[in-house]
């Protein structure tokens, strides 16, 4: 008898989930608003890992990208009465997630947080991180890539906080132009301005890696 | 402009908006006959490839643990005693309160070039037109801002004091620390010296207001004179 109930309880969240899974995220934040936890859980599901990749780049720090993230998400949770369907809602937390972390840039700014790498610059004056001597030679390939995450990271961080947040809405969360453009409220001329500011810089930045 | 800078610039545009590397034919046909655009393009192509490709964080395994519980948390918070109270409720009684406060003061406090007469003036005159108009006029001694100013520190402070004929107040004297009683009111006539006097009740930027109480005034005016 415990059996048959069980399985009848699986078929049900079984039906659920398939049913959450295919509702789009419109659909699903107006479940949210509802009290449906399943949607919203199927809501985290879906923009967890871009949301949080896309404040880790903003920020290069994966703990505070976290929260961040976490704090996008309690945001949109909290405040979703107040969703408008004007735009899609990729747009809409992604916009929250960039004032979060725009705001966290701004606020480290006037805190005047120095970064542990920023005491160290090389020959021809850029920040670097702390990067003990080592004898051998960078052979294993993990090393190279590691190497190379991390110049391409550094060179992100330092774009001026306007080309960086354009840049990588376009190149690294791969969004449209129209896209950026309602999530950052400025026009289609500014926002490819900045990308192209942004790349050209990050160019000279890259040069041995591109 | 020749023709061909033309097409590169629209090339370029072109190659910029792009978002994976498959490119359209006439753009792929110019790159392969214009070095320049075949040297921006690629060089973009390798820019966006390696942002594209590097490595992509994720979300630590307890995410949704750590954010049901900030939900939790949150709403809690949200259950306390204030929440209770609607934010615009609030906005409306702190605008009340400001409000009241500032017609509270200027009633109390008003501006000191708001009359045309001395404080002093307007108010000693009522009191002696009502014992003798011409007297109250000719002898009243009202006193001034000025006279008031010197003492700031408060402790001095200008008095009423009855004339002899007891045709309301005479003349207006000022007691300095030592001779002004403990036990005074102020806007209550006491016995000083063998003076009926009173301490001005109100004041006026830091110093003491030259303005008797209207009620202390009345009682002065209906008393008879012992002088």
């Amino acid at each position: 008898m415990e059996t048959l109930i069980y399985r009848s309880n699986l078929g049900v969240s079984q039906r659920m989930v398939t049913k959450v899974e295919a509702l789009s995220d419109h659909e699903l934040l107006l479940a949210t608003r509802d009290g449906d936890e399943t949607a919203f859980q199927e809501l985290v599901r879906r923009y967890r890992n871009p949301i949080t990749n896309f404040v880790y780049r903003m920020l290069d720090d994966y703990d505070k990208a976290v929260d961040l993230a976490q704090e996008t998400f309690v945001r949109v949770y909290t405040s979703a009465d107040r969703y408008r369907a004007d735009f899609s809602f990729s747009t809409y937390i992604y916009r929250i997630a960039s004032n979060l972390a725009i705001t966290e840039l701004r606020q480290r700014k006037r805190r005047r947080l120095v970064p542990l790498f920023s005491f160290f610059t090389n020959d021809d004056g850029e920040q670097v991180e702390i990067d003990f001597p080592d004898g051998k030679p960078l052979q294993d390939t993990t090393m190279i890539d590691d190497e190379r995450r991390r110049a391409v990271q550094r060179a992100i961080t330092s774009l001026p906080e306007k080309y960086r947040v354009a840049l990588v809405l376009r190149d690294v969360e791969g969004l449209s132009y129209e896209r950026i453009t309602e999530i950052l409220s400025l026009s289609e001329g500014t926002v490819k301005s900045r990308i192209n500011r942004a790349r050209n810089l990050l160019k000279d930045k890259l040069s041995a890696y591109v | 402009m020749s023709t061909k800078d033309r097409d590169c610039i629209r090339v370029q545009s072109i190659v910029d908006e792009m978002l994976a590397d498959d490119m359209p034919l006439f753009v792929a046909k110019h790159i392969t006959s214009c070095s320049n655009c075949s040297q921006y393009t690629n060089k973009l192509n390798g820019l966006r490839r390696l942002l594209r490709d590097s490595h992509r964080v994720t979300v630590p395994d307890d995410f949704d643990v750590r954010l049901r519980m900030r939900l939790q948390d949150r709403s809690e918070q949200r259950r306390t005693f204030w929440a209770f109270v609607p934010t615009p409720a609030l906005a409306a009684l702190a605008i009340f309160v400001v409000t009241f406060s500032i017609v509270y003061a200027l009633f109390r406090h008003p501006a000191p070039g708001s009359g045309t007469q001395t404080t002093a003036e307007s108010t000693s005159a009522p009191i002696a037109k009502n014992d003798n108009p011409a007297a109250a006029n000719t002898q009243a001694d009202p006193i001034v801002a000025s006279d008031v100013a010197s003492d700031i520190d408060g402790q001095a402070v200008p008095v009423g004091r009855r004339n002899s004929a007891g045709a309301g107040i005479k003349s207006i004297s000022r007691l300095d620390r030592s001779t002004a009683s403990t036990t005074d009111i102020p806007g209550v006539p006491i016995l000083l010296n063998g003076e009926q006097v009173m301490r001005y009740p109100q004041v006026v930027f830091g110093a003491r207001r030259v303005v008797p109480r209207s009620s202390s005034a009345s009682r002065l005016q209906t008393e008879p004179s012992t002088f």
